[in-house]
């Protein structure tokens, strides 16, 4: 049973990881591409940036949480 | 903390996790090391703004008076886009400023040597009690904000744009606080147990790079925890909707 | 993943202490330091830019007051110059003027003292000439006869002279 909590925490953090991964690569992308055509706006984007990741990031997290919650049953 | 020996591993988890040991107790409320370390950090931050202002000059002359005008001009330029205008971000300033010193200190404490270990010294932002606690500020923060300057009419964007997304709507207001908290503790305390566990497998210099990674992550997490309270400060006291 | 009700209270209670001692310790008399520090700058800036309007309307002034200055002195120096040139050609003029009169009057004056000098001699040369021929012919010439014919010749001598 031990083992297969700890599969699903493993998979729980690791599935959890694919899609804000894919969504911040895409999102880091695009701000540079508009850093890089307007430099003069960095700043913004640079914030809008770190917003949009935090956002992505906190589904990782939750991800995370629940592998802790998992462990913490092993 | 997959690598780590499984021991160690449940005993870090149960100091982060777990609500660490009640050291004493003033008026039935438990003391905890968390509370200590945060009384520390205060005690530091409130010092060094006072040892700043006391002798404060037009011209800087001294460097923590420097050190600090940079921080807060640094806190309110950020502020100043999200609100709009820089009057309505010094209103708020106080507050999310405050938001922005503390957790910072906070996240920063758990890079000290011992933090987590020794009574008296814990990350205060890597427990979910703490992160919680600034979670409902932020969240009665912005309520009370949204009631002062709109009055009765706050209540009316709870029904927009469609009266039938009201059960949404109040799910998101109880949804954000929970975020906000989650992605602070989630990402300080998973810092932690990751130095923790490449601590574990080798002490020597295997934590370095991670924990520089952490000193980056820490203020990164202060800023994005500050730059929701006023992104939901702003939406909840902007005029129009 | 418990939470604790205890650190919860806490936490919030610490951050409420810390946003009303840092709002008095340091948010506002810094922020007002800031602010006063950025409204003296602006002062300064503003007063120094007056400043450099004013001087540039004074020198823009001066400038133009030299140059009026300029053409002032340089209208009048034309004039004294054309003056000069004026009453120079004037009072040459008049020398010349003056020099041929006087040269005009001497010559008439010589010219009437020639003519006068001419019938002087002629009327010498006459008597002179009937003098010499009474005395050379004497007797056999009359004078009344023939001092017409002599008057004659000396006139025609004159004449040719």
């Amino acid at each position: 049973m031990s083992g297969i909590i700890a599969i699903a925490a493993a998979l729980a953090v690791a599935i959890a990881s694919i899609g804000p991964g894919i969504g911040q690569g895409l999102a880091a992308g695009k701000a540079m591409e508009s850093i890089a055509r307007q430099p003069e706006a960095a700043g913004e984007i640079r914030t809008a940036l770190i917003l949009s990741l935090a956002f992505m990031e906190a589904l990782t997290i939750y991800g995370l949480l629940i592998a802790f919650l998992l462990y913490g049953k092993i | 903390m997959f690598f780590a020996t499984p021991a160690y591993a449940a005993e870090a988890a149960e100091h982060g996790a777990e609500h660490s040991q009640a050291l004493f107790s003033i008026f039935g409320l438990q003391v905890s090391s968390v509370v200590t370390t945060m009384w520390g950090l205060m005690v530091l931050i409130i010092l060094f703004s006072y040892l700043a202002t006391k002798r404060m000059n037009k011209v800087p002359e001294s460097r923590l008076q420097n050190f600090l005008e940079f921080v807060l001009e640094s806190i309110l330029e950020l502020l100043t886009p999200i609100m709009g205008d820089e009057k309505l971000a010094k209103r708020y300033f106080p507050l999310l400023a405050s938001f922005f010193i503390l957790i910072l200190a906070s996240n920063y404490a758990g890079l000290l040597p011992g933090a987590g270990h020794l009574p008296g010294l814990q990350a205060p932002t890597s427990t979910l009690s703490v992160t919680a606690g600034f979670a409902v500020v932020v969240f009665f923060a912005t309520h009370y904000y949204g009631l002062k300057t709109k009055g009765i009419k706050y209540f009316k964007h709870f029904v927009q744009p469609f009266p039938f997304l009201l059960p949404l709507n109040i799910i998101e207001e109880f949804v954000r606080p929970l975020s906000l908290s989650l992605r602070l503790y989630g990402n300080v305390f998973g810092e932690e147990m990751v130095v923790a566990s490449l601590f574990a497998l080798i002490p020597l210099f295997l934590p370095i790079p991670m924990m520089l990674l952490g000193i980056l992550f820490g203020l990164v997490q202060a800023f994005v925890f500050t730059m929701l309270a006023t992104l939901y400060i702003s939406m909840a006291t902007a005029e129009q909707h | 993943m418990n939470i604790s009700i205890h650190d919860m209270i806490w936490a919030i209670i610490n951050f409420l202490v810390l946003v009303v001692i840092l709002n008095k310790f340091l948010y506002k008399p810094l922020l007002g330091m800031l602010d006063a520090r950025k409204q003296q700058i602006q002062n300064r800036l503003d007063e120094a830019d007056a400043e450099r309007s004013e001087a540039a309307k004074m020198k823009d002034e001066y400038s133009r007051q030299m140059q009026n200055a300029k053409e002032e002195a340089r209208e009048i120096i034309g004039k004294a110059a054309r003056l000069a040139e004026e009453s120079k050609s004037g009072i040459i003029q008049d020398a010349k003027d003056e020099a041929a009169q006087i040269m005009k009057k001497a010559r008439e004056e010589i010219g009437l003292e020639k003519e006068k000098a001419k019938a002087e001699l002629r009327n010498e040369v006459a008597s002179l000439a009937v003098m010499a021929a009474g005395k050379v012919l004497e007797r056999s010439l009359q004078v009344q006869d023939h001092e017409k014919m002599i008057r004659e010749f000396v006139q025609k001598a004159g004449d040719v002279s």
